[in-house]
């Protein structure tokens, strides 16, 4: 995008002065939100770690090396995929579902989807049963929460 | 009479990413094919106004595959129209 003297002006003001956000989403009234999606993301993502740590290298240069970096990296693609779909899960049900009077009730909501969010980063970066197990624990309260507001 | 608007959200792809900051202006006629920022039950959303009858407007996202059409928003409840993202 060119940069223009009012594109500079807008973006100073945004500064001081946040602009409101308008949501564009799939937006039917009083949308369907669950924490399902989120919680088979957390599976996917234990399964494919997993995998790859059960993986055993062969020797490089053999015949099955080059299968065996095929699988690793396949492996590792869906990984992220799912740990990406975890993250957008969450915020989709921090940004769109939780409310004000959550917030009243769980005053930590806030530090638990940051948590949760951030953790989905952490078992993208890493090879872990325990960062998995972490994750699952962290969506697992917010699921939990979720259900609660249910009742 | 103006105001500042970041969009969230994927419904408005290709035309706008998630985090686009559009420019809104309050006055005038909404014409077809404007993109508008509206309010419905308490939130502020963002559609292209695709065909008015009567006084009110059907809007929608452009990205199909995320968005579902909207019938009968009233014209009180636009707020304005997207002059530019910046």
């Amino acid at each position: 995008m060119k940069t223009t003297p009012i594109r500079h002006f807008l973006r100073f003001i945004d500064e001081v002065s946040p602009p409101k956000i308008a949501h564009a989403h799939c937006d039917i009234p009083c949308g369907v939100y669950e924490p399902d999606s989120a919680m088979w993301a957390v599976e996917t993502v234990e399964k494919l770690t997993h995998k790859l740590l059960e993986l055993k290298a062969p020797e490089p240069g053999s015949a099955e090396y080059l299968e065996y970096l095929n699988t690793v990296a396949r492996a590792v693609a869906v990984k992220e995929e799912y740990a990406e779909i975890c993250k957008r899960q969450v915020l989709i049900l921090w940004t769109d579902y939780f409310k004000s009077e959550h917030l009243e009730k769980w005053p930590d909501l806030h530090e638990k989807v940051w948590m949760a969010t951030k953790q989905c980063s952490e078992v993208k970066r890493t090879v872990s049963e325990e960062a998995c197990a972490e994750l699952r624990k962290r969506v697992s309260e917010i699921a939990e929460i979720f259900k609660a507001t249910k009742n | 009479m103006f105001s500042r608007y970041i969009i969230q959200g994927d419904s408005m792809l290709p035309t706008f990413q998630s985090g686009a900051r559009v420019f809104v202006y309050r006055w005038g006629a909404i014409r077809k094919g404007d993109i508008v920022v509206f309010q419905k039950n308490g939130r502020l959303l963002i559609k292209r106004a695709v065909q008015k009858v009567g006084d009110r407007w059907c809007l929608r996202g452009d990205n199909l595959k995320e968005s579902i059409e909207y019938d009968n928003i009233d014209r009180d409840a636009i707020k304005g129209r997207v002059l530019f993202s910046y």
